[in-house]
């Protein structure tokens, strides 16, 4: 939104502020400035013109030839705009004049007809984008005149971020602007000139009904003759097209005028036709055309103004088609309402009509303008020589808001939520600049609240707190640290365990953390061939496509793979987020750790990247505290990536608490034909992580210990576990510890026979080896070895 | 002792290279070594107290002498005294990297801010993602027909919930869980359905925090906020505070920091202002605390948010959002495996 300094110069003496200062002050006490648009008027040498005569250009259709008295001279013109009439007043432009983009206007000859100038449009002159038509003068304008004694040649605008006055509809206008900056810089503030609405009291009523006042708490109105379809005085034009806007003919520009300086929309209905108005949702779904000719699905609840039996206007959105005033109006109806904020938005967001009038609508506008606004059309219509006959009483049902509201608060509540000292003289003094009344009533004040402020705005008595500091500038506010008491609070167990596993995989493990989204693109599911269960699922996904919430960080991390190939041979990546499962209607999110690891490097690299994968969730466990993990087979073809014989199932306290494993089968064709792959997902929700004690050492004995190695060959189709179980016989005093170093196979060995080396510790807590301990031990594993069946490489 | 003293210099001397000079040493001082093994021939069992003490003091001198004598042997060597050859060590060959991974920004920053705030007696939590539109809406002053619910666009799930647009959701899950007097921030992931550019994620992190007290009030928000901020930067910092507009706090401030890059005086980074917008803050509105069954005649309080992946893309110089969730580590790598 637009605030033009040169419009709010009518209401509060801005002179000798620099535009840059009055930016700063409001950003700092009222509302962000996002910035200041220097309004640079191209006046120079620009004078009144009129229209003395206008024949169409022979063969070349849209192009007028005018001939435009000055005030004497007379020059001639051809001209393309659409609005060329007899009579007209409009800014001409002679030769030598510098237009707005700097071009300079010349003596041409266009279809073989000689050009003087030009009559401008808004823009020509440097006012909004305008073009379309040249600006219509007032008729009482004197021809000749120079532009620049008419209108200011400069303005600013600034213009104000829409969220940062989503509470504050009295800023809505420029009016609320003009008051903000009084108190601002301690300067008057001129009251706004009103037509006395109560002098047509004798007047009778125009007929207007309200269904429900919680959905339109006030509707007023006022029935008037006699305003022409005229151009508007040239200074409303300025106003409106500087701001942006575009000047039409009086009534509408009246209209526009009054919402843009105090906030209120208003509406004109042809009352010709128009008997009696009724306000109530349209009751059952249909259609509806509104002025902009567009045929609109329309439900039950859209608040629609009725013509008796008809629906004439989508309420606070935009009028019908039929109900618009048109120049052959001889009566018209002015409307000014008030309706429920979310009413009126639930439709306009439906219909995507957002208009002016809606968007102040929405932000609960004080009834309080709906008088204010009718009385200053009046006296507007006034000021442009028009003055209507009014011909009802100002007929208004609901709440005018007239009464004011008030808040008690204790009387050191102020400084004592602000944390600063503040006279109660001072906080009155404050108060009253921004129109606020403020007595003291004992221990309370007793704050009166201006009708202009909008209950949403003004509603407890923080918003009182927030009035006074704003303008006390918060910057003023010393800043102390609070003393606080310490509290006992529990520890967040599961971030805990989120931060150990992210430095053990990024710092121990050399794995990389990435950020998944939390949704599946079934694209790629397709392409690995999977499909999730029932699962969450978004009503408005950002693509058809990626509406699944994830139940599993597999899918999206094994995504990351293929667009990393090209860079690198291995790749190693993990994320520790959520997932999301329905629970009874509502979700179970729980965290886990999902990671990947990938070897271009061909079969031979697949065991080992495996057995780095499971050493990582033995490490895991370890940092976690979560005590031991116990793996087992896992449940043929969970899913794509784990299948039958190709992965384990964590478990822990009898609890599955998750999978490891390597890629197989089918899903290996989603990846680069030697793409090598183990993956991991654990589920971190209810493990327990802080076990006490945390662990239990084993004494580092007084006397040193010795080792021996065996390499003990078998058949590599039995695999590790059962060998490791036949040697879990083996029992020995001697023997503390038994461990696995290597696996070999290959050269110097049979096909399908393994030689696993282990490294047995050995020796005894109370005395030094000897080497007859050691030699005995020996002795008594080799005979082991061989009553087992078991040879040694 | 003096002749395995005279025996020892005598080598020494005629050692022409380090790895003979290193061998003698392990002949003499090594775990073997034939004065190290001085004490282990002696028999202190015969020897009076006077006896042994003078040992002992004579034995320190000659490891000593020995020691001096060695390194003086291998410094004659390395200066060229010998038939030496090239240093063994190139010292300007680049350094061998460690197998380091890499931490994610957001999780670098957001580790960092915990650390502050657990610093200053906050609590950590995180809340949901998939959230109900209590929480996300309703219970934070935001009622279905409020304007300030288009300011999020929301992405909603079939089921009635939504994911949650802000961690300003968790505010009243944070208060009903432990009641008050709280300190608390939450990081976390949030979401807004809007179209992916190159300053925009529908996927990105807000870290947010609330302070509930007896008699909290304004000048204790700017004072936290302006410590929070100086641990932040590792440097003082100016700020601002002008108003802002969030219907779960009143007053509602946008809190902006002069900027560090120009030091106020306007550049590309704070668009010529001199100031980042950085914390929307405010005092929780009664409505809110209300939601949380405290009682704001009782209590007061403030919340603030910060958001993760602008804080990261300022502090590592990401001029890309869309890096975050790429995925990739051509971009990921570049982050140190520690906070
Ligand atoms: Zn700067």
């Amino acid at each position: 939104m637009k605030i033009s300094l040169e419009w709010l110069g009518e209401y509060v003496d801005l002179s000798n502020l620099d535009p840059q200062r009055i930016a700063l002050e409001l950003t700092m006490k009222t509302a962000e400035v996002e910035e200041v648009h220097l309004v640079n008027c191209h006046l120079d040498k620009v004078v009144v013109g009129e229209v003395l005569s206008a024949r169409p250009v022979e063969g070349r259709e849209g192009l007028t030839w005018v001939e435009v008295g000055l005030g004497g001279e007379i020059l001639s013109t051809v001209c393309g705009a659409p609005n060329l009439r007899l009579g007209m007043k409009a800014p001409f432009a002679p030769p030598g004049a510098v237009l707005a983009g700097g071009a300079r206007v010349e003596k041409t000859v266009l279809a073989g007809l000689e050009s003087q100038g030009m009559l401008c449009s808004a823009k020509e002159l440097g006012l909004g984008e305008y073009h379309e038509v040249v600006m219509d003068l007032p008729e009482s304008t004197p021809a000749g005149k120079a532009l620049k004694d008419l209108a200011p040649a400069r303005d600013h605008l600034i213009e104000i971020d829409n969220k940062s006055v989503t509470h504050r509809p009295d800023l809505w206008g420029h009016y609320g602007f003009a008051r903000e900056l009084a108190a601002i810089f301690g300067r008057e503030l001129k009251p706004l000139e009103q037509v006395d609405l109560k002098g047509f009291d004798n007047l009778p009523a125009f007929p207007v009904t309200v269904d429900d006042f919680t959905l339109c708490p006030g509707y007023c109105c006022l029935l008037m003759e006699g305003i022409r379809p005229a151009p508007s005085p040239l200074m409303m034009q300025w106003r409106l097209h500087a701001i942006g806007l575009r000047a039409i003919n009086l009534l509408v520009d009246l209209t526009n005028y009054v919402m843009y300086e105090v906030g209120q929309p208003m509406h004109a209905f042809d009352a010709d036709w128009l008997k009696a108005v009724r306000v109530a949702p349209l009751g059952a779904p249909g259609e509806f055309t509104t002025l902009d000719g567009q045929a609109r699905k329309m439900l039950a609840e859209d608040l629609m103004i009725w013509n008796e039996k008809e629906p004439v206007a989508l309420a606070g959105i935009m009028g019908g088609l039929h109900s618009e005033v048109t120049p052959a109006t001889t009566r018209l109806l002015l409307e000014a309402a008030n309706f429920q904020p979310g009413c009126i938005r639930r439709s306009s967001v439906r219909l995507g009509l957002r208009t002016d009038a809606s968007q102040r609508f929405e932000k609960d506008l004080p009834q309080a303008f709906m008088p204010l606004a009718t009385a200053r059309f009046l006296r507007l219509a006034a000021q442009a020589g028009q003055e209507p006959k009014v011909k009802s009483r100002f007929s208004h049902v609901g709440d005018l808001g007239l009464t004011r509201r008030s808040l008690r608060i204790p009387a050191d509540y102020v400084p004592r939520y602000m944390g600063q000292e503040l006279s109660l003289a001072e906080t009155a003094r404050i108060l009253g600049a921004i129109e606020f009344g403020c007595r003291q009533d004992g221990e309370e004040l007793l704050v009166d609240i201006p009708p202009h402020r909008s209950r949403r705005d003004i509603g407890v008595r923080q918003d009182i707190v927030e009035e006074v500091a704003r303008f006390y500038g918060y910057d003023n506010i010393e800043a102390k640290l609070p003393a606080v008491a310490i509290t006992e609070y529990g520890f967040n167990d599961i971030l805990r365990a989120e931060h150990k596993l992210r430095r053990l995989l990024a710092q121990g493990r050399g794995y990389s953390e990435v950020h998944a989204y939390s949704w599946h693109d079934d694209r790629w599911l397709a392409k690995i061939g999977w499909e999730p269960g029932e699962s969450l699922t978004l009503a408005n996904p950002i693509a058809p496509y990626k509406s699944r919430l994830r139940q599993t960080l597999m899918p999206n991390l094994l995504e990351m793979i293929p667009q990393n190939y090209a860079q690198r041979d291995e790749i190693k990546l993990f994320e520790v987020g959520r997932v999301y499962a329905p629970a009874g209607g509502g979700s179970r999110e729980t965290t886990r750790l999902g990671a990947v690891a990938f070897s271009a490097g061909g079969q031979a690299e697949l065991e080992p990247l495996f057995l780095e994968m499971k050493g990582l969730l033995e490490d895991a466990a370890q940092v976690l505290g979560c005590g031991p993990l116990e793996l087992k087979p896992g449940r043929a073809d969970a899913t794509a990536w784990a299948r039958a014989g190709a992965h384990l199932e964590i478990w822990q306290g009898g609890v599955r608490r998750g999978e490891l494993g390597y890629l197989s089968g089918p899903i290996l064709e989603a990846f680069k034909s030697n793409a090598q792959m183990a993956w991991l997902e654990m589920e971190l929700e209810e493990l327990p992580l802080l076990a006490y004690p945390a662990l239990e050492v084993s004494l580092p004995s007084a006397f040193p210990g010795s080792w021996l190695d065996f390499s003990i060959l078998w058949p590599a189709a039995k695999g590790y576990a059962a060998l490791a179980t036949l040697l879990d016989e083996y029992q020995d005093d001697l023997v503390q510890e038994r461990q696995f170093v290597i696996a070999y196979s290959g050269r110097g060995l049979d096909k399908g026979v393994k030689s696993y080396t282990f490294r047995y510790w050995i020796g005894l807590a109370d005395r030094t080896l000897t080497k007859e301990d050691i030699d005995g031990c020996k002795e008594r594993f080799l005979g082991f070895l061989a009553a087992s069946g078991l040879q040694i490489r | 002792m003096d002749q395995i003293k005279d025996q020892l210099a005598k080598e020494l001397s005629q050692a022409a290279s380090l790895e003979e000079v290193e061998k003698i040493r392990i002949q003499y001082m090594g775990k073997k070594g034939s004065i190290t093994n001085l004490s282990k021939t002696v028999n202190f069992g015969a020897m009076g107290p006077e006896e042994r003490k003078d040992f002992g003091r004579r034995f320190n001198e000659i490891k000593t002498w020995a020691d001096q004598a060695l390194a003086q042997a291998q410094a004659r060597l390395r200066q060229g005294g010998g038939a030496a050859g090239p240093m063994p060590v190139d010292l300007t060959l680049p350094g061998a990297r460690g197998s380091l991974g890499s931490l994610h920004p957001i999780t670098l920053v957001q580790m960092e801010l915990e650390q502050i705030f657990q610093g200053m007696s906050f609590i950590v939590g995180q809340g949901y993602h998939v959230e109900s539109e209590h929480y996300n809406f309703d219970a934070l002053n935001i009622p279905g027909d409020h304007p300030a619910r288009e300011m999020q666009d929301t992405f909603w799930l079939t089921n009635g919930m939504l994911m949650r647009t802000h961690t300003s959701a968790n505010q009243v899950r944070m208060i009903e869980a432990h009641g008050v007097p709280l300190r608390a921030i939450f990081p976390g992931r949030c979401f807004r359905y809007e179209a992916v550019d190159a300053s925009h994620e529908n996927t990105f992190y807000q870290l947010e925090g609330l302070m509930v007290d007896r008699n909290v009030t304004i000048s204790h928000l700017i004072a936290v906020m302006k410590a929070l901020l100086s641990q932040v930067f590792h440097r003082p910092v100016t700020v601002r505070l002008r108003p802002g507009y969030f219907p779960f706090v009143e007053p509602g401030f946008e809190l902006d920091c002069q900027c560090l890059i120009c030091e106020g005086v306007g550049c590309k980074t704070c668009k010529q202002s001199g100031w980042i917008e950085l914390l929307p803050c405010g005092m929780i509105h009664p409505r809110v605390l209300e939601a949380g069954g405290v009682d704001p005649d009782q209590w007061s309080g403030f919340a603030f948010g910060l958001g993760l992946t602008r804080l990261a893309m300022m502090k590592f110089g990401v001029p890309e959002i869309r890096l975050f969730n790429s995925g990739d580590l051509r971009f990921l790598e570049q982050f140190p495996a520690a906070v």
